[in-house]
């Protein structure tokens, strides 16, 4: 499993190279007993939903521009 | 002659051309007003983005400044209470003024806050977890923060 983060850290994605790098943090702590099992557990989750709201922002964003574009087009056509 | 038997030809099959065009858009306007009835325009809403908001600019600023300054070695449950309110007063906002999109992506950092909230007001929270947490605070202020400026 932590090859598998371990590839993504190196990736050249940005996005997926910070959030594994992130998620070794998490494991790195949690083996020396820096953070407990409970806290781990609460940040990965979190690391899920920074993912969530990643997906979310940018299709907002996309639908943003989109809709922009249209608009500009329509009043050309008016 | 040519000419003028061809003419009325060419007239039917145009008439033809914008009934068969007119019966088509009639056909998806009723289609459109179903569905905008059926749903209550809750599907087009959802769809349609936001406009830009000089409220949710400031509030979401403030939220970046917040978290980015965070200090794990602080009073970790008055800072998190601080930004508790701050992220629920953008929620609220949203919610109130029915800019879903916003609400949506608000409501996944009002989770990770709140946790942060929760946790250190129960007791000691470890330095390396509060951390890692500003850091995901801080990427997902600025991820909120991009999208509510970005709109038009």
């Amino acid at each position: 499993m932590q090859q598998q983060l371990l590839q993504l850290a190196g990736c050249g994605l940005p996005w997926a190279e910070a959030r594994a790098q992130m998620a070794l943090q998490i494991a790195e702590a949690l083996q020396h007993g820096q953070i407990s099992k409970d806290e781990a557990r609460a940040l990965l989750e979190d690391l899920v939903n920074t993912d969530k709201l990643n997906e979310e922002a940018t299709n907002a964003e996309a639908r943003a521009m989109l809709v922009f574009g249209v608009t500009q087009i329509l009043q050309m056509c008016l | 002659m040519t000419s003028s038997k061809v003419l009325p030809v060419s007239g039917v099959v145009l008439q033809d051309c914008l009934t068969i065009r007119t019966n088509s858009i009639m056909k998806r306007m009723i289609v459109i007003t179903t569905i905008v009835a059926l749903t209550g325009c809750s599907s087009l809403k959802d769809l349609w983005p936001s406009r830009w908001d000089p409220n949710q600019s400031k509030i979401v600023t403030d939220i970046q400044q917040t978290a980015r300054n965070f200090d794990c070695n602080g009073d970790v449950f008055q800072q998190s209470r601080n930004l508790s309110l701050q992220v629920e007063w953008l929620d609220i906002y949203s919610k109130t003024k029915d800019t879903r999109d916003v609400a949506k992506i608000t409501s996944l950092m009002t989770n990770t806050v709140k946790e942060l909230n929760d946790r250190s007001s129960k007791g000691q929270v470890s330095v390396v977890y509060c951390d890692i947490k500003k850091k995901i605070m801080i990427q997902q202020a600025n991820t909120i923060g991009h999208m509510i400026q970005g709109r038009f």
